[in-house]
């Protein structure tokens, strides 16, 4: 049976008065606000360098920044146009709020990195320092670096800068520093091949 | 933008602090957006964390240069001058050209002066004939020509016994120089001497036992509480002063690495703001002047009892900026700043201890194993990975 106009009307009410809080209403204004520059900043990394869009391709990094997002967003993103739905996505927007505004400083690291030639240089140049001791070692007999990595192998401590940099403590320091991760595995690829 | 001079913010000094703190309030505020002037008159930017490594020779010292232009925020007036003088009463400030801009609320970030005339002859001997320091982006490089030339003899390493910039530093060179100087084969005809100001190697215990293995390991004589006073560079002599004993002594070097004395800015010590002992007096959890409410100060210019690094800054920039804008807007929940500091000690090449502790000395560590062990991983972070995130995620105000 076809509903009224007064059943419509009442299946909307508790979306008008959620829509009716505060919280809500600056919720969705400020996702709003912040989704054509955060679609932006990805075309703009995608317009990048073929160094910078390779990191985006990197399955591990982009799921690391979009994974916590799309697992909140997979369970409420409305599949069919129903009301219930939106229900639950106005219902939750202030989680996505938080969200957005997680990923947003780590987006403009990344931008920054990216559009910052002088230092892709010098993580270039690191990574190739890094992966070239074990052919330095054949040409030269001896090595520093090599002694040094050595050394620290003793330990048992993680010694490669990837393992490491991920148990580091601080958030905020733990999602960049898996960007600078994929731009040095990335750089250093040519070079391990 | 640059035509105003009334400010609602303005920072003095646009170095680690400054351009971060100035980020910072433009994110949190956007209402600021031309209302914030930075006031420094230095055209470049340095990273200078690096001078170590490339004292040692790893890094090219241009990669610790940028132009000032390319990292002052947009929607940030840049007003290339010296401020000369502070009248926190009339809540103004005077540049050296006397221009006179008033401000509602002041941030003074203008870093550690350097005393280079305090150590007679050394003003005139820095730079050549083994004497360097990596202390200046103008001499680093003379630090990294001293050791790869140094063929045998006495190398000295000296520390001062005022406060500096990174703690750490003037024995972090010395590390690498046994290093390279065993590396070359002159090590067995050399002696390095540590000549330091202080009472022991590091002020944490758990860092300093680490350090005096290394000390030890690497055979190098330390003698405390001596302070570099003069050189006589015709004769290759540096003269130190016992602190306990005021008795003079006189050491032949082949090489010197010099730690010059440090100060707090004498514009900032002539003024209101200065406490006794010359540095902003401002509080050490919320980073507010003292008396005057609406000034803070950041960075190696203050008084904050803690180990002067940009690593602190980086965790003073985001208390800082949180309580201006509590105050601004009249609103609470004012932050405390806890002391965390952090100094990475390059103890050779391709090792390093990581040091990061708090105002009680207790270590505050980033990374879930003992950082006081030797590690790669740690020289690579300072290496690679440190500056990037300085000049992209913390000068953008967003690590
Ligand atoms: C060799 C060396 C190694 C170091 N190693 C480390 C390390 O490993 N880790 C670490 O965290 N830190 C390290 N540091 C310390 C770190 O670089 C400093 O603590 C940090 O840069 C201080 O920041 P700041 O903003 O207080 O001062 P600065 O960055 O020095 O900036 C001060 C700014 O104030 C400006 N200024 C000065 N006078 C005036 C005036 N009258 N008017 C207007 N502006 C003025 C200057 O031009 C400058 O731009 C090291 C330093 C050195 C030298």
């Amino acid at each position: 049976m076809q509903k009224t106009t007064i059943d419509h009307l009442s299946d909307l009410q508790p979306l008008l008065s959620l829509l009716s809080q505060k919280e809500t209403q600056n919720s969705l204004i400020q996702t709003l606000e912040k989704l054509p520059e955060l679609v932006d900043q990805y075309s703009a990394l995608e317009r990048n360098i073929a160094f910078i869009k390779s990191v985006l391709n990197d399955k591990e990094s982009t799921e690391y920044l979009l994974g916590g997002l799309e697992d909140e967003i997979g369970k409420y993103i409305p599949t069919k146009d129903s009301l219930e739905a939106l229900m639950a996505l106005v219902h939750n927007l202030p989680k996505y709020t938080k969200y957005l505004s997680m990923v947003e400083p780590i987006m403009e690291f990344l931008l920054s990195t990216s559009r910052d030639q002088e230092s892709i240089d010098y993580l270039y140049k690191g990574a190739q320092e890094i992966a070239g001791p074990i052919q330095q070692k054949v040409e030269n007999g001896w090595d520093l670096i090599q002694r040094a990595k050595k050394e620290a192998d003793k330990d048992h401590s993680p010694v490669t800068i990837f393992t490491v940099f991920k148990l580091i403590k601080e958030p905020a320091v733990q999602r960049s520093i898996h960007f600078v991760k994929a731009l040095l595995t990335i750089a250093s690829e040519p070079k391990l091949k | 933008m640059n035509d105003l001079t009334d400010y609602k913010v303005i920072i003095v000094g646009g170095g680690s602090a400054g351009i971060t703190v100035a980020a910072r309030l433009l994110k949190e505020s956007r209402t600021l957006y031309g209302k914030i002037a930075i006031i420094d008159p230095a055209e470049k930017h340095y990273y200078q964390p690096l001078w170590t490594l490339v004292g040692g020779g790893v890094v090219d010292k241009k990669v610790t240069e940028r132009e000032q232009s390319s990292l002052i925020p947009d929607g940030i007036a840049w007003i290339k001058e010296a401020v000369e003088a502070f009248f926190p009463d009339e809540q103004s400030i005077v540049t050296a050209s006397g221009n006179k801009l008033s401000y509602d609320f002041l941030v003074v970030a203008a870093g550690i002066q350097i005393d280079w005339h305090k150590v007679k002859g050394l003003k005139e001997s820095i730079g050549k004939n083994g004497v360097c320091s990596n202390y200046s982006f103008d001499y680093v490089e003379s630090t990294w020509e001293s050791i790869r030339n140094f063929d045998g003899g006495n190398a000295i390493f000296t520390n001062p016994n005022t406060p500096v910039k990174c703690g750490g530093a003037p024995q972090k060179i010395m590390y690498m120089a046994d290093d390279y100087f065993r590396k070359s084969g002159v090590r067995s005809n050399s002696t390095i001497h540590f000549f330091s100001g202080a009472g022991s190697i590091f002020g944490v215990e758990k860092y300093a036992d680490t350090l005096n293995k290394v000390i030890e390991r690497k055979g190098i004589e330390t003698h405390y509480q001596h302070n570099l006073v003069e050189i006589h560079a015709q004769q290759k002599k540096a003269v130190f002063k016992s602190l306990s004993t005021d008795e003079l002594v006189t050491v032949s070097y082949d090489m010197i690495h010099v730690v010059p004395p440090m100060s707090s800015p004498d514009f900032i010590k002539n003024s209101p703001l200065a406490a006794d002992t010359g540095w902003v007096d401002v509080d050490p959890y919320t980073l507010r002047h003292k008396k005057y409410g609406n000034v803070f100060g950041i960075g190696d210019c203050t008084n904050l009892p803690t180990s002067k690094t940009g690593a602190a800054i980086r965790k003073q920039a985001p208390v800082l900026v949180q309580n201006l804008l509590c105050l601004m807007n009249q609103k609470t929940g004012l932050q405390k700043y806890n002391g965390y500091t952090s100094c990475p000690l390059v103890t050779g090449y391709g090792s390093l201890v990581l040091a990061e502790f708090d105002y009680d000395s207790k270590p505050d560590e980033s990374f879930p194993f003992d950082q006081a062990k030797e590690r790669y991983s740690m020289y690579l972070l300072k290496k690679q990975v440190l500056p990037i995130l300085y000049w992209n995620g913390m000068l953008k105000g967003l690590l």
